[in-house]
C-alpha cells in the first residue's frame, strides 16, 4: 500500500543568478512498511527533501502526498495538525525540550492534541526503548543515546503514517549507533512502520530495505536490498 | 435526534428549571420576565442548533464506518482540526489503514498459499515416484544383494529425507497460526549454542571445518531454549553446508542493555546480491543450493526469532562469506 508520494518535487534557494537547485524534479513512492535509507554527498538535498517531507519547509514546485493527502495544499494551521498526527521526527541533535521529563517530552505530540496516551501503548513503547527506570530525568542527565531514544519515542508515540530521520546516529558513538538503528529496525519490523532515514553512514544504510542516493539535487540510483 | 435518550433528558430538564425560574422571575418584575423568557427561548433553539450538528458529524461518522465495512478503504476523513471529532475521524482513518493493510495481506497469503501447497505437493511427489520405481526393482528376485541393499539405502534416506520435511513443515505451521506458546526463559547463550550444535559437529568434523566460539560465557536473553535452538542450529546447518572443506565456522555474541546479539559467520561461498532478498523467503532456493535443499531452514529460523520479537538479517560477499547477526529484544516481552 502507498504511504508516500513524491511528484516532480524541486525547492529552489534564492533568486536569479545566485538560485542554488536544492532539489531537481525528485519523484518516488514508498510502500506502507519500507524502511529507506537516504544517501548523498553532503549539500546533495538530502536534508532538504526530509524537511519537505515532514511538512516543515515549502516546496518551490512539486507535491507531496502523504496517505492520499496534497501536504502542501494544507493552510498553515492544518499542515502543524497534519504534522502532529501523521509525521514522527528524528534529528541529529535530538531537539528534546529540556525543561521536560522524559515521559513529558515523549507524550507532547499527543499533550498538543489535547490527548493522554493508552497506557499500553505508552508503556510498551519505553519497555521497548529501554527507558521504563529513566521516565523522571530531564534530558540533560541521559547519554546522548538515551537522549536519541526519548525523541524515537517522541516519534512513536502517535503511530505517525511516516517516521522520519534526519542523520539520528550523526552525533554518537558506533555502540549507541547501532543500538538506534537496531531499534529503528525493530519498530520497522514489529510495528510495521514506514521509515525514512538519513545517513553518511553505509553500514546503516544497508540495513534498510531500500537506498535512494541523492547527487546534486536528483535520485541517481533507487536499489532494493531485501524485501 | 430526539430519539436519544440523554437528549430527551437534556431538554425536558432545561426546560423544566428555565421555566420554574421564568415563572419566578415574572412574578418579581415582569419586564425582567420578558427579557429572561427571551433568552430562555433563545438559548433552547441555540442548543438544539448544536446538539443537532453534532448528532449530524456522528451520522456522518458512522456512515463512513458503513462504507469501510463495505470494503470501501480509500475514503478520507480526516480534517486536520483541533478537538475531539477531528482526533476521532483521524483515529478512525488509522484504524482503516490498518484493516485495509491486513486485508492486503490476506489476499497476498492466500495466494502464497496456494504456491506453497504446489511446492510441498512437488517436494512430496518427487521421492514418492523414485521410491516406487526402487520397491518395483526390489521385486525382481533375480537382483543381486548388492543393488538391493543399495536401494535399501536410498529409500531409506529418501524416507529420512520426507520425515523431516513433514516435520519441520508441521512446525512451521504452528508458529505461522501462533498455536506455539513460545517460553520466557533466561538462557545462557553458551548454553544455547551448545545444544546448537549437538547434531553439527559430526559434519564439520567431516568437512574438516573449525569453529570459533566468541563471547562472554554469562551473556543471556530471554526467549524458548528450544525453539531458539531450533532457529539457531539451522542457520549453522546452512553455513556448513555452504562452506568449503577446511573452511572456518563462527559464532560471536554480545548483550546490551536493548538485545542480545548472536552473530554466526562463516567464510564460505557466500550469496549472491540476486538471493540476498529471498534466502529467508520458504521453498527459495538460490542457485548455488544444495541439491536436497527444501528451502524451509531459514524460513524456519526467520518465523521463530520473529515469532519472540527478534530480528534476523544477513550480510554476504561471494567468495568471502557470511554473517547472520540475531537480535533478541529484551522491552520487547
Amino acid at each position: 500500500m502507498e504511504i508516500l508520494r513524491v511528484e516532480g518535487l524541486s525547492k529552489i534557494y534564492g533568486k536569479g543568478e545566485t538560485a542554488v537547485k536544492a532539489l531537481d524534479n525528485v519523484s518516488f513512492t514508498v510502500n506502507k512498511g519500507e524502511f529507506i535509507a537516504v544517501v548523498g554527498p553532503s549539500g546533495s538535498g538530502k536534508s532538504t527533501l526530509l524537511h519537505i517531507l515532514g511538512g516543515v519547509d515549502t516546496p518551490t514546485s512539486g507535491k507531496v502526498y502523504v496517505e492520499d493527502t496534497d501536504v502542501y495544499s494544507l493552510d498553515e494551521t492544518k499542515l502543524a495538525i497534519f504534522r502532529r498526527r501523521q509525521i514522527g521526527l528524528i534529528y541529529q541533535f535530538y531537539n528534546l525540550i529540556p525543561v521536560l521529563t522524559v515521559k513529558e517530552n515523549i507524550m507532547l505530540p499527543l499533550l498538543l492534541d489535547g490527548r493522554k496516551a493508552d497506557k499500553g501503548h505508552f508503556k510498551d513503547i519505553v519497555n521497548k526503548l529501554g527507558l521504563s527506570d529513566r521516565l523522571d530525568y530531564l534530558p540533560n542527565q541521559l547519554s546522548g543515546g538515551q537522549q536519541q531514544r526519548v525523541s524515537i519515542g517522541r516519534a512513536l508515540i502517535t503511530n505517525p503514517a511516516l517516521m522520519l530521520a534526519d542523520e539520528p546516529t550523526g552525533n554518537l558513538d558506533s555502540k549507541n549507533s547501532s543500538e538506534i538503528i537496531s531499534l529503528l529496525k525493530m519498530f520497522n519490523k514489529t510495528l510495521n512502520q514506514t521509515l525514512i532515514v538519513i545517513t553518511h553512514d553505509e553500514r546503516i544504510a544497508l540495513q534498510a530495505d531500500r537506498i535512494l542516493t541523492i547527487e546534486d539535487g536528483r535520485i541517481t540510483k533507487d536499489e532494493v536490498i531485501r524485501r | 435526534m430526539m430519539r436519544n435518550k440523554e437528549i430527551r433528558i437534556y431538554f425536558i430538564s432545561i426546560f423544566l428549571i428555565l421555566l420554574v425560574g421564568n415563572v419566578a422571575v415574572f412574578l418579581l418584575n415582569k419586564t425582567a420576565g420578558m427579557i429572561f423568557l427571551i433568552a430562555f427561548l433563545l438559548t433552547v433553539v441555540i442548543s438544539i442548533i448544536f446538539t443537532l450538528w453534532r448528532y449530524r458529524q456522528i451520522a456522518l461518522l458512522s456512515q463512513y464506518l458503513q462504507r469501510i465495512a463495505g470494503g470501501e478503504y480509500s475514503v478520507d476523513i480526516r480534517d486536520n482540526a483541533e478537538g475531539e471529532l477531528s482526533i476521532l475521524k483521524n483515529e478512525i482513518y488509522k484504524v482503516t489503514v490498518t484493516l485495509n493493510e491486513q486485508a492486503n495481506l490476506l489476499k497476498k497469503d492466500k495466494i502464497f498459499l496456494a504456491n506453497a501447497i504446489s511446492d510441498i505437493s512437488h517436494q512430496l511427489k518427487t521421492p514418492v515416484t523414485s521410491m516406487y520405481v526402487m520397491v518395483d526393482l526390489l521385486n525382481n528376485e533375480d537382483l543381486p544383494d548388492e543393488k538391493r541393499n543399495e536401494f535399501l539405502r536410498n529409500i531409506r534416506s529418501q524416507l529420512e529425507r520426507l520425515q523431516w520435511l513433514v516435520t519441520s513443515l508441521l512446525k512451521l505451521s504452528k508458529i505461522d497460526a501462533g498455536a506455539v506458546e513460545f517460553k520466557k526463559d533466561r538462557i545462557k547463550i553458551r548454553e544455547l549454542i551448545d545444544k546448537s550444535l549437538e547434531h553439527l559437529l559430526i559434519p564439520m568434523e567431516i568437512k574438516n571445518q573449525t569453529l570459533e566460539i566468541l563471547g562472554d560465557g554469562n551473556t543471556e536473553l530471554i526467549g524458548d531454549f528450544n525453539w531458539t535452538c531450533e532457529a539457531v542450529s539451522n542457520i549453522i546447518k546452512n553455513c556448513i553446508e555452504h562452506t568449503q572443506n577446511g573452511g572456518k565456522i563462527g559464532i560471536e555474541f554480545s548483550e546490551t542493555s536493548l538485545y542480545t546479539i548472536i552473530n554466526i559467520y562463516d567464510n564460505g561461498e557466500g550469496i549472491s546480491k540476486k538471493d540476498l532478498p529471498y534466502i529467508f523467503n520458504r521453498f527459495y532456493k538460490a542457485a548455488n543450493s544444495h541439491k536436497d535443499s527444501i528451502g524451509i531452514g531459514l524460513a524456519m529460523s526467520k518465523s521463530i526469532i520473529e515469532s519472540q520479537g527478534g530480528t534476523i538479517d544477513v550480510k554476504s560477499e561471494v567468495g568471502e562469506g557470511t554473517v547472520f547477526s540475531l537480535k533478541f529484544y529484551k522491552g520487547v516481552l
